[in-house]
């Protein structure tokens, strides 16, 4: 589905990503760990179409295409969602407010009618349960004034009511409560199936036990330095980072 | 500045054909006229070097052999009127086209209770009292050469009081100015009495069709006595060759409020003079301003709020949109008066500049002579948020979509404020489509 060779990025000509290698199937759930300011969101960033990243070598293939040619949008459209680490705010746009045309606007590129409004609202409704979230928060304005989960929780609401083939999610467990944190695990959980794939970048083993991964991954210095299944997290968890700096820094690159 | 030659020559020109129209709101009051007139012929019409003009300059533009509007009975093509009028059957829809009142496209004919409406032509008590409050009232405040101008040569107005028995109907008059008639001037006059606890919904529409060259340049007086209400709209939409000047006064009385909600949505040279005159305790004035306008065109915005009296709150918030070689200046002062303590005065101006050469010039004025004050000022300018736009763009809202939905966020912030849903729902469906919004909300 999501095939990275040697990718390398920039901003303003610091080179944050040194070459990436990574594949991910229809199916699968990848877990992306590593030490702050490691690169993960700025690769989770230059997937989702990120303009102020330079893309200075590598390629990028989703389900085949090249996809670093595509704009943000048509990313979306062929299925790709990020669920962002900082959510921004933006005063006088409500989640409901754009959501339906965002959806409609996928469905369309897919060659799908649009959905009318009575369909919508059931769909939405849906999705509300699944991730146990308020009407009330979806018609304020977005982000504004929301607590760190619930920016987090709404994110995820969006994903579900989406419905994209690739989601990746930007550290969604930190800000989560217990509570919040297997809601969101769940509603993952329950949308996930054959045909769709799931990146998690978190920093906590914790999340992992509700939402396993098939592969683990450790992103350093712009490079996965290595992966492994989701013992690899428990490692890490138990270990911190300083032997895997260790390794990396002792091997020539 | 001075005058030169060719301003006195259109002063003449225009001293000439005055006394030729007949029409003339101020006509019992010689001394407003030759007081004006005086200060005209020593000012002249300010050039870029006068401190209030330094952005608009138009002086050159306007230096023409003016037409004055021409009496009613003129075929004028009057076909796109109609639909150009606010949706609202409850409201009074008063209508001039090119300075001359339309009794054809106007629903107002019997005086409802508490309102009153007179042209330059009508006379008796009624009109006579309105204007005697006014000329009790009004005071030299503001010396502008336009002002000036249009109050030596007033060639067209009307005249208003609404009283307390008023069922508090929205009152729109619209000036529109259609194709046909080159070089017109309209130096209009409207004056307007809010008597002691009405409510008044005002709307001034300004609406051309006309791609000649024309020239309105309109004095609103407003006077809202103790415990008056009143919401002033004034929406702007007018041609690509046209100068439109409006000055707004308002006089407040004790515990008076005074909305204004200036919206500028096109025209080549537009210029809004708004002076908010806190004469009394216990006055509250909102300014709302939204202008958002493209091409050439170029909006000026000068606001002045004159806390003369303690206890009056003002808050003034312009926003503006600036397209294409668009140019917008926001200029706000704030007096506030030795005696005017326990003030609270505030104003923001906020931008955003969708091109790189669209321009904004924002500047905030404060003076204050008083000790125990609030006061606060901010101004920004810049582009649509980066981020803001990665965000919607990365959950599938095409590029245009994106913008169109901040834009319509930014505009409707101010648009939200309009209380009268009719007009709320006419100007937000003219922002709306021209931003090709296309939301549900
Ligand atoms: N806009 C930017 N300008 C300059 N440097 C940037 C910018 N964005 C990211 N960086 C730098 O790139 C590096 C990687 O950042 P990134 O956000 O990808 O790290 P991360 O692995 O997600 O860290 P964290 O775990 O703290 O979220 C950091 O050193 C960061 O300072
Ligand atoms: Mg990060």
């Amino acid at each position: 589905m999501l095939k990275i060779q040697d990718l390398k990025a920039s901003i303003e000509d610091n080179q944050i990503l040194k070459g990436i290698n990574m594949e991910v199937k229809a199916g699968e759930v990848h877990a992306i760990m590593g030490p702050n300011g490691s690169g993960k969101s700025t690769l989770a960033s230059v997937l989702a179409g990120r303009e102020e990243f330079e893309v200075d070598g590598g390629q990028v293939y989703f389900e085949g295409e090249d996809l670093l040619e595509l704009s943000p949008e048509e990313r979306a459209w062929k299925g790709i969602f990020l669920a962002f680490q900082y959510p921004v705010e933006i005063p006088g746009v409500s989640t409901t407010n754009f959501l339906k045309s965002a959806m409609n606007q996928i469905r369309e590129n897919n060659g799908m009618k649009p959905m009318d409004s009575v369909h919508f609202l059931k769909h939405i409704k849906e999705k509300m349960k699944l991730v146990e979230i308020d009407q009330s928060l979806l018609s304020r304005s977005l982000n504004e004034g929301f607590s760190g989960g619930e920016k987090k929780r709404n994110e995820i609401f969006q994903m579900a009511v989406l419905e994209p083939k690739l989601a990746i999610l930007d550290e969604t467990d930190s800000g989560l409560d217990i509570d919040a944190l297997k809601i969101v695990a769940n509603g993952v959980n329950k949308l996930k199936s054959e045909d769709n794939a799931v990146i998690v970048v978190t920093h906590y083993q914790r999340l992992l036990n509700y939402i396993v991964p098939d592969y683990v991954h450790v992103l350093y210095e712009g490079r996965i330095v290595k992966s492994g299944t989701k013992e690899l997290a428990h490692e890490l968890e138990a270990k911190g980072y300083d032997w895997i700096k260790e390794e990396f820094n002792s091997t020539p690159a | 500045m001075t005058s030169t030659d060719t301003d006195i020559n259109l002063i003449e020109n225009l001293a000439a054909k005055v006394s030729r129209s007949g029409f003339n709101i101020l006509n019992d009051f010689p001394q407003i006229r030759d007081e004006s007139l005086n200060a005209l012929k020593v000012t002249g019409l300010p050039g870029n070097k006068h401190e209030e003009y330094k952005y608009f300059n138009v002086s050159r533009k306007i230096k023409r052999d003016y037409n004055f509007p021409l009496p009613a009975g003129e075929a004028v093509e009057t076909g796109w009127i109609r639909s150009r009028l606010v949706d609202d059957n409850k409201g009074i829809h008063i209508v001039f086209i090119n300075g001359i009142y339309s009794k054809e496209f106007s629903n107002f004919d019997t005086p409802a209770e508490g309102f009153e409406f007179f042209l330059p032509e009508d006379s008796g008590q009624g009109i006579k009292y309105i204007l005697d409050t006014y000329a009790a009232e009004r005071q030299n405040i503001n010396k502008d050469p336009y002002l000036d101008l249009n109050r030596a040569f007033p060639n067209a107005g009307y005249a208003i009081r609404i009283g307390k028995d008023f069922d508090s109907k929205p009152v729109y008059i619209y000036h529109f100015v259609n194709s046909g008639v080159q070089d017109l001037l309209i130096n209009h006059t409207g004056i307007v009495l809010v008597e002691k606890d009405a409510k008044a919904d005002l709307s001034e529409i300004f609406i051309s069709e006309n791609e000649d060259h024309h020239f309105h340049n309109h004095n609103t007086e407003l006077i809202t006595r103790n415990g008056a209400l009143v919401n002033y709209h004034l929406i702007q939409e007018t041609g690509h060759d046209s100068v439109n000047i409006q000055n707004t006064n308002i006089y407040q009385s004790a515990n008076s409020r005074a909305n204004t909600y200036t919206f500028s949505l096109s025209g080549k040279d537009l210029r809004n003079n708004l002076n908010i005159l806190l004469n009394e305790e216990d006055c509250e004035s909102h300014l709302y301003g939204l202008y958002f306008i493209s091409n050439n065109d170029h909006i000026d915005n000068h606001t002045t709020v004159d806390h003369r009296k303690p206890h009056c709150y003002s808050n003034e918030y312009y926003k503006g949109i600036i397209d294409d070689k668009g140019m917008g200046t926001f200029n706000g002062k704030i007096y506030v008066r030795p005696n005017a303590q326990k003030t609270n005065a505030f104003q923001s101006n906020k931008n955003l500049v969708l091109t790189d050469t669209a321009t904004v010039n924002t500047k905030p004025q404060l003076e204050i002579w008083a000790d125990d004050v609030k006061c606060s000022h901010g101004a920004t300018t810049g582009q649509i948020d980066e981020e803001q736009m990665f965000y919607l763009r990365s959950r599938g809202l095409s590029e245009e979509s994106a913008a169109a939905l901040l834009l319509h966020a930014f505009a409707f912030d101010i648009i939200d404020r309009v209380e009268l849903e009719h007009l709320r729902k006419y100007i937000g469906s003219k922002i709306n489509s021209r931003l090709g919004y296309q939301f549900s909300d």
